[in-house]
C-alpha cells in the first residue's frame, strides 16, 4: 500500500510528513526547507509559482501574488469577516455565481481578462506542489492524503478543503482537526479519559482547542473536541511587529529618521526583530546591531540597540493576555475545570517564547508540553492518522533494543564489544579474532554483557572452547566470532575458525533476564567507573602493545640471528628484558616508554638486514609487524 | 513465534481421525496461516523497501552534508558581507576594496556563488523583490534596478536570494 501524506494546511505555511518505518517523519520541499510558504502566485512571465519562490517576487506582483487562502476557503462572499479581510489583501476578490469567493491570479493569455480562481483551487496550487515535492524525495507516487484544519472549521470549510485535495489528485483519506493532529503526534488517543488542552499560537492565527479522549473499543480512543476558541487576527507576526516598531522608534529617537518606509531598511529591521526573538528565548539580552541602515547628509547611520527579554515580554505582554483571555474563554465553554486538564501541548513557533509557556503554566498549574516541535507537530500526527488509516501504524512491530552491550574477553582481559547495547534486536555481528600465542590450537570464547571496560567487571553469560585451530604463529589464525540475538533476545555465539571451518557455538537464553534494576545499575556502574575503566584498559593495552613488541623482536633475533650486528642482538635483547620488568607493573608510561625504545632498536633490524643482503631487502627480513592481532583471544592455559 | 506454539499447532499425523470436520478445521487453518503469512511478507517486503529508500535518501543526505554544512556557515556570515557591502558603497578605499576581496577568493574557494546584477530579468528563483521602481523603458521592464543585497548560492542551493529593487514600466 502507498503512503498517505500527511499534511498540515496552514494560513501562514504548510508542512507535510509521512509514516516511514514506523515513525512520522518531516519531508523537505524541494527547496530544503521542512515547511512551505501558503503563498501562490502567477508571475508576470505567467509561470505558476508556489511558497517561497511566489513569496521572494510578490512586491512586483502583488495583484497576482495570493495568500491566506485559507481564511477565504469554504466561505460565502457576503460574510462579514470575508469582507473585512477582503480589505486587507492587494489581490482582486469577486462573487462566485453560487455567492461563494473567486480570487484573481494571472491573466488570460493573450488578454487583458483576469483568471478567476475559487479558493480550493488556490489551495490545491499548494497541495500539488507539497505532493510533488514528496514524491520526488520518496520516490514514489503519492495519491492519499490526510490534511489538517482547525477545529471551527464548519462543513463547508472541511468539504472545500477536501475539494482542494481531488483537485491536486488526492484522494483525501480523512480531515482530522489540528488539535487532534497535534495530540495524536503525542501519542495522547492511547490515554483513557484524558483531558488535553492544545494551545496553538501561530504566525498569524491563535487557535485554543480542549480535547477529550475516549476510550471506544480496544486500544485505540477518539479524540473529541469539547470546545474551541481563537482569534483569526492574532499570532507572532503581531509580535514581530510590536518589536519592529520598537527598534525603529529608538533609532528615530536619536537619529530622528524613520527608516520604516526604506524597504531595506525594513527588511533588515525584520530579520533583526526575528532573530532577536530566538535570541531572547535562551539569552536575557541581546543586541541589535544593523550598520549602515540609511544615511543622511552627515553620513551612514548605524542602528545599534540593547534589547533585553524583559523588553520583549514588555512588548509581547498584550497578545500573550488576549489569547489567555480567550483560553479562559475555551475553557469556560468547555465542560472541565483547569485542574481537569492532565496535559498542555504548545504548537505553533511563537510558544517558544519564554513568557508564553510561563503564562499557560501559571493558569493550568503544569508544565505544557512542547517535546515535539512545535512548527511541525500538526503535520506528524496527520501522517500518524495516515499510517493508522493505511494499517501501518497497527501492524508496528515493536521492536526491542539490547539493553547492554554484549562482547568476548580479548587479551589482558579486555571486555570487547561485538554489540553495543541500544542495538535493535533481531540482529546479527561478526568479528574477527585471533591466537595470542604461538601455536596456539585452542581459544576460549568468554562472552560476557556489559558497559565496563575490563570483563571482569561484566556479567558472564558463557564461555565455550573451539579447538582443533592447526598451529601457526600468533596472530595468523582467523576466528570468525559471530552474535546472533533473535526477536525474543536470545543469543546465539558462534566461533568459527576460517583456516578449516571447524566450528563452536552456545546459546544463551538469559542475556535479556535481567532486571530493569540491574540494568539501570550496570550503566551507572560504567558511568562511576568510567575513570579507573579507562585507567585499567590503557594498562591492558601497553601490556598488549608490549608482549607483541617483545614477541616480533624475539622472532626477529632469532629469524636474522646471521644477519645482525652482535652489538646490536645484545642492545635488544636488553631492551627486550627492559619491558619484561615493566611490562607487569602498572605504570603505563612506564610500559609505554619502554615498549618505544624497543620498537625504535626494532626497526635497526630492518637496516641491518638490508645491508647484509646488499642493499636489497631479504625475504626472510623482519619487520615488528604493522598490523598485530586486532585482539587477540585469551591465551589458552 | 516461539518454538513452543509450533509444537502445539502440531498434532501427530496418527493420533488423529481424518473426519470431514477435522478437515475442514485444517483447512481453515491453512486459510489463516497463508493470510497471516501474506501479511508477514507484506510487512517485512515494507520494511525491506523502508530501509533501501532511507539508504538512497541517506547516500543523498550524505551528498548534500557538505553543501548543507557550508550553506549554514555562511548563513551566519552574510550579515557581516551585507555591511561591508554597504561600508564600502560609502567609503570606498584600497584598503577596504582589497579586504573584501579576499572575503570574496574565501568564497570561491568554498564553491560558493556570489550573484546580484543590475540588468538582469528579475527571476523570483535567484532573486527576492524589495521594491518596485518606475522605469523609462519598456527593455528594463521587470528587470533588476539595483542590487540591496547580494546574493549567494552553492551549486543549485540558494543560501540567500539576491535582494533587488525591480523596475516596472507603466505604458
Amino acid at each position: 500500500m502507498a503512503k498517505i501524506l500527511g499534511i498540515d494546511l496552514g494560513t501562514t505555511n504548510s508542512a507535510m510528513a509521512v509514516m516511514r518505518g514506523g515513525e512520522p517523519q518531516i519531508i523537505e520541499n524541494s527547496e530544503g526547507a521542512r515547511t512551505t510558504p501558503s503563498v501562490v502566485a502567477t508571475s508576470k512571465t505567467s509561470e505558476r509559482l508556489v511558497g517561497l519562490i511566489a513569496r521572494r517576487q510578490a512586491v512586483t506582483n502583488p495583484k497576482n501574488t495570493v495568500y491566506q487562502i485559507k481564511r477565504f476557503i469554504g466561505h460565502m462572499f457576503d460574510e462579514a469577516n470575508v469582507q473585512k479581510d477582503k480589505a486587507v489583501v492587494p489581490f482582486e476578490m469577486r462573487k462566485a455565481q453560487n455567492g461563494g469567493i473567486e480570487v484573481q491570479m494571472g491573466l488570460k493569455a493573450g488578454s487583458d481578462q483576469g483568471v478567476w480562481y475559487r479558493p480550493e483551487e488556490i489551495s490545491a496550487m499548494i497541495l500539488q506542489k507539497l505532493k510533488t515535492d514528496a514524491e520526488k524525495r520518496l520516490g514514489e507516487t503519492i495519491t492519499e492524503a490526510v490534511i489538517t484544519v482547525p477545529a471551527y472549521f464548519n462543513d463547508a470549510q472541511r468539504a472545500a478543503t477536501r475539494d482542494a485535495g481531488k483537485i491536486a489528485g488526492l484522494e483525501v483519506k480523512r480531515i482530522i482537526n489540528e488539535p487532534t493532529a497535534a495530540a495524536l503526534a503525542y501519542g495522547f488517543n492511547k490515554k483513557k479519559d484524558e483531558k488535553v488542552v492544545v494551545f496553538d499560537f501561530g504566525g498569524g492565527t491563535f487557535d485554543i482547542s480542549v480535547l477529550e479522549v475516549v476510550m471506544a473499543s480496544g486500544e485505540e480512543g477518539s479524540i473529541e473536541v469539547r470546545s474551541t476558541d481563537g482569534d483569526a487576527h492574532l499570532g507572532g507576526k503581531d509580535i514581530d511587529q510590536k518589536i519592529i516598531d520598537w527598534l525603529a522608534a529608538e533609532f528615530q529617537k536619536e537619529s530622528g529618521i524613520d527608516v520604516r518606509n526604506d524597504a531595506l531598511a525594513r527588511q533588515r529591521l525584520d530579520e533583526a526583530a526575528e532573530k532577536a526573538k530566538i535570541e531572547l528565548s535562551t539569552a536575557v539580552d541581546t543586541e541589535v546591531n544593523i550598520p549602515f541602515i540609511t544615511s543622511d547628509s552627515s553620513g551612514p547611520r548605524h542602528l545599534l540597540v540593547k534589547m533585553t527579554r524583559a523588553k520583549l515580554e514588555e512588548l509581547a505582554a498584550e497578545f500573550i493576555d488576549r489569547a489567555l483571555a480567550i483560553t479562559k474563554r475555551a475553557m469556560e465553554a468547555s465542560p472541565f475545570k483547569v485542574g481537569d486538564i492532565q496535559e498542555v501541548i504548545l504548537v505553533g513557533g511563537q510558544t517558544r517564547m519564554p513568557a508564553m509557556q510561563a503564562a499557560v503554566e501559571k493558569y493550568f498549574g503544569k508544565k505544557p508540553n512542547m517535546s515535539v516541535n512545535p512548527d511541525e507537530v500538526v503535520a506528524i500526527g496527520a501522517a500518524i492518522q495516515g499510517g493508522i488509516l493505511g494499517g501501518e501504524v497497527r501492524d508496528v512491530l515493536l521492536l526491542d533494543v539490547i539493553p547492554l552491550s554484549l562482547g568476548i574477553e580479548t587479551m589482558g582481559g579486555v571486555a570487547t564489544k561485538v554489540i553495543e547495547r541500544n542495538t535493535t534486536i533481531p540482529t546479527s555481528r561478526s568479528q574477527i579474532f585471533s591466537t595470542a600465542a604461538d601455536n596456539q590450537t585452542s581459544v576460549e570464547i568468554h562472552i560476557t554483557q556489559g558497559e565496563r571496560a575490563m570483563a571482569s567487571d561484566n556479567k558472564s553469560l558463557g564461555r565455550f572452547v573451539l579447538d582443533g585451530i592447526p598451529p601457526a604463529p600468533r596472530g595468523l589464525p582467523q576466528v570468525e566470532v559471530t552474535f546472533d540475538v533473535d526477536a525474543n533476545g536470545i543469543l546465539t555465539v558462534k566461533a568459527k575458525d576460517k583456516a578449516n571451518n571447524k566450528e563452536q557455538s552456545i546459546r544463551i537464553e538469559g542475556s535479556s533476564g535481567l532486571s530493569e534494576q540491574d540494568i539501570e545499575r550496570m550503566r551507572k556502574d560504567a558511568d562511576a567507573n568510567a575513570t579507573t575503566d579507562k585507567q585499567k584498559m590503557e594498562l591492558a593495552e601497553a601490556r598488549n602493545i608490549a608482549e607483541q613488541t617483545i614477541y616480533s623482536a624475539n622472532k626477529s633475533l632469532s629469524d636474522n640471528k646471521d644477519k645482525i650486528p652482535a652489538e646490536l642482538g645484545t642492545e635488544i635483547s636488553g631492551k627486550i628484558s627492559a619491558v619484561e620488568v615493566v611490562k607487569n607493573g602498572d605504570d603505563v608510561a612506564k610500559i609505554k616508554a619502554a615498549t618505544e625504545d624497543l620498537s625504535k632498536e626494532l626497526s635497526k633490524v630492518y637496516e641491518a638486514v638490508q645491508k647484509a643482503s646488499g642493499g636489497q631487502p631479504g625475504n626472510n627480513e623482519e619487520r615488528p609487524p604493522e598490523n598485530g592481532p586486532a585482539s587477540g583471544v585469551d591465551e589458552q592455559k | 513465534m516461539s518454538g513452543e506454539n509450533l509444537d502445539e499447532e502440531f498434532i501427530p499425523e496418527e493420533e488423529v481421525e481424518m473426519t470431514p470436520a477435522f478437515i475442514k478445521g485444517l483447512r481453515e487453518k491453512v486459510r489463516k496461516a497463508i493470510e497471516e503469512k501474506q501479511k508477514n511478507l507484506d510487512g517485512w517486503q515494507r520494511t525491506q523497501a523502508d530501509f533501501a529508500n532511507f539508504k538512497r535518501e541517506e547516500a543523498l543526505m550524505s551528498e548534500h552534508r557538505e553543501v548543507r554544512a557550508k550553506a549554514s556557515i555562511i548563513e551566519d556570515l552574510i550579515p557581516v558581507l551585507d555591511s561591508f557591502e554597504m561600508a564600502l558603497k560609502h567609503a570606498q578605499t584600497k584598503e577596504m576594496n582589497l579586504v573584501h576581496k579576499q572575503f570574496l577568493d574565501a568564497l570561491r574557494k568554498m564553491d560558493i556563488t556570489y550573484y546580484g546584477k543590475k540588468g538582469d530579468v528579475f527571476n523570483p528563483h535567484k532573486y527576492e523583490a524589495l521594491r518596485e521602481v518606475p522605469v523609462e523603458t519598456p527593455e528594463e521592464d521587470n528587470c533588476v534596478v539595483s542590487v540591496e543585497r547580494s546574493g549567494y548560492s552553492i551549486g543549485e542551493h540558494i543560501i540567500r536570494p539576491a535582494q533587488v529593487t525591480v523596475g516596472a514600466y507603466q505604458k
